[in-house]
């Protein structure tokens, strides 16, 4: 695994450092030993200062070539204001001081601090990519020569395609032949493999787990999912978050800072006060040591790519580190209804039976057996297994129902007004504002009511208490249903905001209203997944969509993706959002509050050139650590 | 029109923050951004210029950070 990060410029720097490292020990144990004083009085050798001086300026061309020539190149372009011309300078300054050790501590560490970084840049690009390779390589055609491995762009609808076991699902399609289980993780965050067999739906991208699989190809590669999540992929990283702006500007004006505080230390206390000049060169020189931003500049942008590589784990695709920061400080979610909160999809939640309950759903079915709209497909559903008698003389009475005749009795299914058309008894029935409700009669004589609603999603009450927790206080809901139906779902669910009866621009406005607020701090989310959502998700500080049921629209203009369509995935989103945002300020304070205080210890000359630079490295590499805790999620999240 | 090219090996993210600036000053272009970590260097500008704005872009690359690979 390391080989593989560690390139060739990076080996060699690795060694360089290594050898360095060796060899200052060597010196050093050589001065403690007092071979110099040894080598006086034995042989008689004077100057041996020089020979310490040759052996440290051989150490320090050995480990600080490197660093010589691009403070030299830099020089060469008038960009003297740079980091590592500034740590030459403190290196040679430290030569001239006589202090040779601090000269090549100051490179040694500078080179392991940047090697150090470097690497953990590396891998952390590395274990992102891994989590985020869902792009397949080949493809195995069925064709009547044989089985040949073809380019997903390849392979066109209706091929037969087989699935070797740990071989990418390269384009969707349905299962043929076989059974086997299938990892989605890598496409929604599903860590459950999923049982497949014949018929079942793959998705592209989901890796076949235990059993080779035949299947049929549906769509082509360029359409299938897995392209889709590539393509949206690509667009992470465009939006830069505040804070690292904020970083990046800062860092544009510390090493200037710095630099004249170094020059003033220099100066000041020897030319005016009188004070000892060495002194005071040598602690500005420590200055220039503390010069390089690196600690802050590198941690802030990794530990946001890190938060994103973490949620795209969890099947959450975070379209850019502002959407991260958004996140964290959501105290508005505006939901539309269909689809989000709701299934989207018609159920019978009850059925008020004067006699017996599958009776009711046996007529009920066998009316609308041949009907495709919504309710009479939830009717059927309700139905399912039962034994449904034969219905003859269907018809569909607009506006009011269905008569038909079963046993050559009438039998009527439909509205209130249906049944007191054909002066059906009714025993009072509560009205139900969120249902749409169906009489059943027959031969005369009332059977029974079915109610049927559009139901909410399992999880959603939960999700949004969830959020609640999360300091997500303020919900909305828009939709373009009866107001009756909106509330009774609103209430369910504890929502207080409910706007209903909207025509898609009207969602658009109220959609600006509640973001257009008094210029807080806090931001709005608007989740939704139709097409007509697409301008209300571009507009909005986040814009939430589904990956798996959303349309193509609302997932291109939304900046949050929902890979596996899961509500629970949004507190979740925002959990990590705001623990990556606590991971990147803790970097920044503790950075920026490690470098003061090497800057005022060094003014004060309690540390030396050594502990600065060590601290320095230090600071760097444990902002790095940290940062790069953003990337694992802890599984009680995705349990939750 | 925007255009997004992979820049890699670029040696800190200080240098790539100055190669973004200095970017963002050339004339015609709209938007420039450099993420270091994501090795991603994305720029707008209108299509009639885009060509000479990426031969800029380049130069600006390789003086900042002469190891630098560029793909795309």
């Amino acid at each position: 695994m390391k080989s593989e990060i560690l390139n060739a410029k990076m080996k060699k720097r690795l060694k360089r450092i290594l050898i360095g490292l060796g060899l200052f020990c060597i010196l050093i144990v050589i001065g403690l030993c007092g071979v110099y004083d040894l080598l006086e009085a034995r042989i008689g050798m004077r100057n041996t200062e020089n020979i310490r001086l040759i052996l440290s300026l051989l150490i320090y061309l050995a480990v600080g070539h490197d660093i010589l020539m691009k403070a030299l190149r830099n020089l060469r372009k008038g960009q003297w204001m740079d980091e590592i011309f500034l740590m030459v300078v403190a290196s040679l300054g430290a030569f001239v001081l006589g202090e040779y050790d601090e000269a090549i501590a100051v490179v040694l560490f500078y080179e392991t601090g940047e090697f150090f970084q470097d690497y953990a840049v590396k891998k952390s690009r590395k274990s992102i990519s891994e989590l985020m390779d869902v792009r397949p390589v080949s493809a195995n055609l069925k064709t009547p020569e044989g089985v040949r491995k073809v380019s997903p762009d390849e392979v066109n609808p209706g091929d037969i395609l087989v699935i070797l076991p740990g071989e990418k699902i390269p384009v969707d399609g349905v299962v043929v032949k076989g059974e086997s289980s299938i990892d989605k993780k890598a496409m929604t965050g599903e860590s459950v493999p999923f049982p497949a067999e014949c018929g079942d739906e793959l998705l592209s991208g989901c890796i076949n787990l235990n059993a080779v699989l035949e299947m049929k190809a549906t769509v082509r590669y360029a359409d299938s999912t897995v392209s889709r999540v590539l393509q949206l992929m690509q667009q992470q990283g465009r939006n830069k978050a505040k804070t690292e702006e904020f970083i990046s500007r800062f860092a544009r004006y510390y090493t200037p800072a710095v630099v004249i505080l170094a020059v003033l230390i220099a100066l000041v206390p020897s030319l005016i006060f009188r004070e000892q000049t060495q002194t005071w060169i040598y602690r500005a020189l420590t200055f220039l040591v503390i010069s390089c931003p690196c600690a802050l500049v590198l941690s802030v942008p990794l530990g946001f790519f890190g938060g994103i590589g973490g949620a795209s784990n969890c099947g959450i695709l975070i379209k850019g580190a502002g959407f991260i920061e958004r996140l964290s400080r959501l105290d508005t979610i505006v939901f539309d209804k269909t689809g989000t909160l709701t299934k989207g999809s018609f159920a019978v939640v009850r059925v008020d039976a004067a006699g017996d309950r599958d009776t009711v759903l046996r007529m009920a079915a066998a009316c609308e057996q041949f009907s495709t709209h919504p309710i009479a497909v939830s009717i059927r559903n309700a139905a399912e297994g039962m034994e449904l008698p034969h219905a003859e003389q269907v018809q569909e009475l607009s506006g009011l129902g269905i008569s038909a005749q079963i046993d050559e009795k009438p039998v009527l299914l439909g509205n209130r007004k249906l049944m007191l058309s054909h002066q059906i008894m009714l025993p009072e029935v509560e009205e139900d504002a969120a249902c749409t409700m169906l009489y059943v009669a027959y031969d005369g004589a009332y059977l029974g009511v079915i109610f049927v609603a559009d139901t909410i999603k399992d999880n959603a009450k939960e999700t949004l208490e969830q959020l609640k927790r999360a300091g997500v206080t303020n919900m909305v809901m828009l939709t373009g249903d009866r107001k009756e139906s909106a509330q009774a779902v609103a209430g369910q669910l504890g929502i207080t905001q409910c706007y209903a009866e909207l025509l898609p621009q009207d969602k658009v406005d109220i959609g600006k209203k509640i973001a257009a607020r008094e210029k807080t701090k806090r931001y709005t989310a608007f989740v939704g997944d139709g097409i007509n959502d697409a301008p209300v998700l571009a507009g909005a500080d986040v814009g939430i969509s589904f990956g798996g049921i959303g349309s193509d629209a609302a997932v291109e203009a939304s900046d949050v993706v929902i890979m596996n369509d899961d509500l629970s995935r949004i507190p979740l989103a925002v959990t990590l959002s705001r623990k990556t945002m606590r991971i990147v300020r803790e970097n920044i304070t503790f950075a920026l509050g490690a470098k003061t205080a090497v800057l005022v210890l060094s003014a004060c000359g309690i540390t030396s050139m050594w502990l600065a630079v060590i601290a320095d490295v230090g600071v760097c590499m444990i902002a790095v650590l940290n940062a790069l805790r953003t990337i694992r999620v802890n599984h009680r999240y995705l349990a939750g | 029109m925007r255009k997004e090219i992979m820049v890699k090996d670029i040696d800190c993210p200080n240098c790539a923050a100055k190669i973004e600036r200095r970017i963002q000053k050339l004339e015609h272009v709209d938007a420039a951004s450099l993420n270091f970590i994501g090795e991603l260097l994305t720029i707008e500008a209108a299509e009639e210029h885009m060509k000479a704005v990426l031969d800029q872009a380049k130069e600006i690359i390789y003086d900042v950070e002469p190891d630098a690979v560029i793909e795309g």
